[in-house]
């Protein structure tokens, strides 16, 4: 309880102070993400776990890029970081030109309303809600009103092809279908970067291609750019390039389609920063 | 996030968990309840109290009966002959001058017996100004009240038309209320009856000696039902009294050789003040205190109904504040309910909580949403404690005017829940639940996001 009116306290006193801190840097040609000098360090105990060290990164409008890496790479961490959802323990990230790793909760809440978009391997839909609802709920955080965003959440389903699975719940849907639900609620704020994590981890071949092609259409018809993490080869076919990560360290970066013959070769290369 | 939103996805996640939620709420029920009834109890008291307080006498009447000071004190205003204080006609206009004051009525109070056939009542005949009865609200319930050319009669008191008996024989008790505590009909129309009045009220009994003078008198009217002083008495024309006590005493020197002295002398002491008491009538019941105080200022000693009232309503406050406790107690452990349901519901929904913060739900959004559920737990509760409420004292006031809950003659309402009552009801749960959902909500919001998400 104690803690609790101190953080009213803080609260109200950073709140005078947030409004004028220094985020907004500017946008450079068509880089929308800017990663420079990240580090992020576990303490497990009294051990230091370098989950990322020294990353440079930037990241083009409208660009399809994968992070690439077996489990541990640090890949996750990456997207959580420049999705803001953890905080960097060195380095800078700036997307679209706003300093995210310098905003409070507050404003990062904000920002990732508007320009953030979630696609989990779990789907993380909320199970008590229909297919439509989930999709509209980003828009109910914004304060559009009822029969817009039903509008617009109806308009969305139908793009990925769940018309007539609109007011089912998602325990009542397919994974596909579940991850069909939640690449429309990524999309529905028409948000300028996606983040996807794993996002067919849970599913069949056919239905991964399926959810793939999907996303890469919407996020080209939006002009959107999708940040995808995964350790599946295939899935990085889809990109436009492909971040290979190890350790923490990027040890690779390829362009478009330029699928690698093997991925051993590739991750035996080891050349860090660019 | 819209206020609308915010109440809809609250009232969802309400009825979600609907075994839980109808316990919490459940628990805000009985704690409402239990304050709602328990202070209503405290109220019903209060009024009942004041009730029969009120029956004793009209609130706004004072009763002075004599006075306080000796003879040495100089005790100013005006009634007194020189620095000496007497109840006598003086004393009547001084009292009339206090502000506030509409009238006072002198009362002069002498022993008599009331004889019909072999009953007979023995009781206080109030010598009174007859031109004050109306301004002190006589009411009667059979007959009319006095006039000035009425000659030798009297209005008799409520209860005394239930007072006469039969000295050698068994008389049987009439109860004058029923178990209502309603007035019942009259034994017999004192009116139409022929009655007879002595001021010797041994008459009729053993000792009683010679025969002593008989007055006949007339009745005129009975008054309503009272618990007052006048109730237990008959009334009559001041000077009527003095009259008929003077022709019984010529009648008596004359036959009773035994005219005691110590009777004479007291009369002596008694000739200055000419009444015994003074019923001051008071425009408002909020000034019977001041002009109370002005009368005990001017060497009178004097009392009211207002002063037991007093009395009662310090006492009823004690009262009310210790049920008002124990109420608290069940209301303060709905809180900890409320509060407990609230942390669960988060630990339950931690994933969803994520979700939302990571769809770039507001904090202020998520620590509503929280804050508003546990309010409408609060609501729900007061309401349906409140409801509970009214139905538990509508049986409580069945069973105790039905005496089912043994003698309850204290009043027409064991509880009442007046409209304060009712709001204070709905309006602390809602806010008790708003508070107990504060530390809930704050923990929502401070959750981690990523954490959250990762909780499958």
């Amino acid at each position: 309880m104690k803690s609790l009116f101190i953080w009213i306290l803080l609260e109200m006193i950073m709140r005078e102070g947030r409004k004028s801190s220094p985020i907004m840097t500017k946008e450079i040609n068509g880089v929308i993400i800017q990663i420079e000098n990240l580090r992020k360090v576990y303490r497990i105990s009294s051990e230091k776990i370098y989950a990322l060290n020294t990353i440079d990164l930037s990241v083009n409008r409208g660009e399809i890029c994968c992070l690439l890496g077996t489990s541990g790479s640090g890949k996750s961490t990456l997207l959580n970081l420049m999705a803001g959802l953890e905080k960097p323990t060195r380095g800078t990230i700036s997307i679209k030109g706003a300093r995210i790793d310098l905003m409070s909760e507050k404003q990062l809440a904000e920002f990732r309303q508007k320009n953030f978009g979630f696609v989990f391997q779990s789907y993380n839909l909320l199970s008590a809600l229909t297919a439509l609802e989930n999709v509209a709920m980003p828009l109910v955080f914004c304060g559009m009103d009822a029969k817009k965003r039903q509008k617009e959440a109806k308009k969305m389903l139908e793009q990925v092809g769940l018309k007539n699975r609109m007011n089912h719940r998602p325990t009542q849907m397919s994974g596909g279908q579940q991850q069909r639900v939640a690449i429309a609620r990524a999309f529905v704020m028409h948000p300028p970067v996606i983040f996807a994590d794993e996002p067919t981890g849970n599913l069949d071949s056919r239905t991964t291609i399926e959810v793939m092609e999907m996303m890469v259409n919407l996020v080209h018809k939006n002009r959107s750019t999708l940040v995808v993490v995964t350790h599946d080869l295939e899935i990085a076919s889809y990109c436009d390039r492909i971040i290979h990560l190890r350790d923490g360290l990027i040890v690779n970066e390829e362009l478009k389609h330029a699928i690698p013959a093997a991925y051993e070769t590739a991750n035996s290369m080891i050349i860090a920063g660019n | 996030m819209k206020k609308i939103d915010i109440l809809r996805m609250a009232l969802r996640n309400f009825g979600r968990r609907k075994a839980r939620s109808f316990l919490t709420v459940l628990g805000v029920v009985v704690g409402t309840m239990s304050v709602v009834v328990m202070i209503s109890i405290g109220q019903g008291l209060n009024e009942s109290y004041k009730e029969q307080i009120e029956s004793w006498g009209s609130l706004t009447q004072i009763q002075v009966n004599g006075t306080s000071t000796g003879t040495d004190t100089g005790a100013g205003g005006g009634g007194t002959q020189g620095n000496q204080l007497y109840m006598d006609d003086n004393s009547v206009a001084g009292l009339s001058q206090i502000p506030n004051v509409l009238g006072v009525m002198p009362v002069k109070n002498e022993s008599v017996s009331l004889i019909k056939g072999k009953e007979i009542w023995t009781g206080n005949v109030m010598g009174i100004d007859l031109s004050k009865m109306e301004l002190f609200g006589f009411k009667t319930t059979k007959g009319r009240l006095l006039e000035s050319t009425d000659k030798d009669s009297f209005v008799m008191g409520y209860m005394t038309a239930f007072s006469f008996y039969d000295p050698k024989g068994n008389g049987e008790w009439i109860n004058p209320t029923d178990d209502q505590g309603n007035p019942v009909p009259l034994p017999f129309d004192p009116t139409t009856t022929k009655l007879k009045m002595t001021f010797d009220t041994s008459y009729g009994y053993e000792m009683s000696v010679g025969k002593p003078k008989m007055s006949k008198v007339n009745c005129v009217g009975v008054l309503k039902m009272a618990s007052d002083d006048f109730s237990y008495s008959i009334l009559m024309d001041y000077n009527t009294v003095e009259t008929l006590k003077k022709d019984y005493e010529k009648t008596q020197t004359s036959t009773d050789t035994n005219g005691s002295t110590t009777g004479s002398s007291s009369r002596q002491e008694k000739s200055k003040n000419k009444y015994d008491i003074f019923y001051v009538k008071v425009d408002d019941v909020n000034n019977v205190s001041t002009v109370q105080s002005a009368i005990t200022d001017m060497g009178f000693s004097c009392w009211s109904a207002m002063d037991v009232l007093n009395q009662v309503k310090e006492q009823m406050k004690i009262i009310q504040f210790v049920l008002g406790g124990i109420g608290a107690i069940a209301f303060f452990v709905a809180a900890i309910g409320i509060s407990n349901t609230m942390v669960m519901s988060i630990y339950e929904r931690t994933r969803e909580i994520g979700i939302m913060k990571v769809l770039g739900c507001h904090l202020k959004d998520i620590m509503s949403l929280f804050l508003t559920e546990a309010a409408l737990i609060g609501l729900l509760g007061g309401l349906v404690g409140l409801g509970l409420s009214e139905g538990l004292s509508f049986l409580l006031n069945f069973l105790s005017s039905s005496g089912a809950l043994g003698d309850m003659s204290i009043g027409s309402k064991l509880s009442v829940i007046p409209f304060w009552l009712i709001i204070c009801g709905i309006v602390f749960p809602t806010f008790m639940g708003l508070v107990s959902g504060l530390y809930p909500a704050w923990r929502a919001t401070r959750l981690s996001a990523l954490d959250a998400i990762k909780n499958e």
